[in-house]
């Protein structure tokens, strides 16, 4: 074999491995864009609705419990994934949903009535770690 | 007076040296897992063929075949082994020393 045809046979390689998996990462990075937009829209709609009084933690309790296990379930039926992916998955899932638990938890004890400088600066940050992990995936 | 170097060719593995089975290697190495459709795409084989090769893979402890079912539907899925990561960076190891010269 000659040095060519090792190069090539090399940029062949390395072709076929990046097409393999150019669209495995979309469907994670919409799932987590998607959970970036609803956890901020929730964090918004807890300040309006406990302002109203209307139960919104109970709301958000509920809803975050379907996207997290929504969130588990799909990606059991993902088959192409990139490598690394089911640490990368499950630390960016993990993270996001601990800090939704704790700015749910901090805004319910803490801020009843409301504040929105507690609930802007959390829509804030569950939606830089939903798109974080979203381009965390899609760079991998 | 010292033996003479090998020559990288020979450290070339046989089994992953054919195109369809470096090819199966190649977009494997750089995924967690594949499913058969998404890698018979990828590299532009019948489903036979892709069949046939990835079951030499396995036979040699190279590629996982997972099966599954998605309701009614099968679902079949390759990734590589411990192994088979091994092999394929050293064949590429080979092939970088021989394209070096």
């Amino acid at each position: 074999m000659s040095a060519a045809e090792a190069r090539e046979l090399l940029a062949r390689a390395d072709s076929l491995g990046a097409s393999s998996i150019n669209a495995a990462a979309w469907p994670v990075a919409v799932m987590f864009t998607s959970l970036a937009i609803m956890g901020s829209l929730l964090m918004i709609g807890m300040h309006i609705v406990l302002v109203g009084g209307y139960g919104a933690a109970l709301l958000a309790c509920s809803v975050g419990a379907w996207g997290a296990i929504t969130a588990s379930v799909w990606p059991m039926f993902q088959r192409s994934t990139k490598v690394g992916f089911t640490k990368r998955f499950l630390t960016s899932l993990l993270g996001y949903f601990a800090l939704y638990v704790v700015a749910l938890v901090v805004g319910a004890y803490f801020f009843r009535d409301g504040n929105l400088w507690f609930y802007i600066p959390a829509a804030i940050a569950l939606a830089a770690i939903g798109l974080a992990a979203a381009f965390r995936e899609l760079r991998a | 007076m010292s033996a003479q170097a090998e020559h990288p060719r020979h450290k070339l593995n046989e089994l992953v040296h054919s195109p369809v089975r470096f090819s199966i290697m190649a977009a494997l190495a750089k995924a967690e897992s594949l499913d058969f459709k998404d890698l018979r795409d990828a590299i532009q084989v019948s489903d036979s063929v892709l069949s046939k090769q990835l079951s030499i893979l396995e036979k040699a402890e190279f590629v996982k075949i997972k099966k599954s079912f998605a309701g009614k539907f099968p679902r079949t899925s390759a990734s590589l082994t411990g192994t088979g990561r091994n092999v394929w960076a050293a064949h590429l190891q080979s092939l970088r020393e021989i394209a070096g010269g």
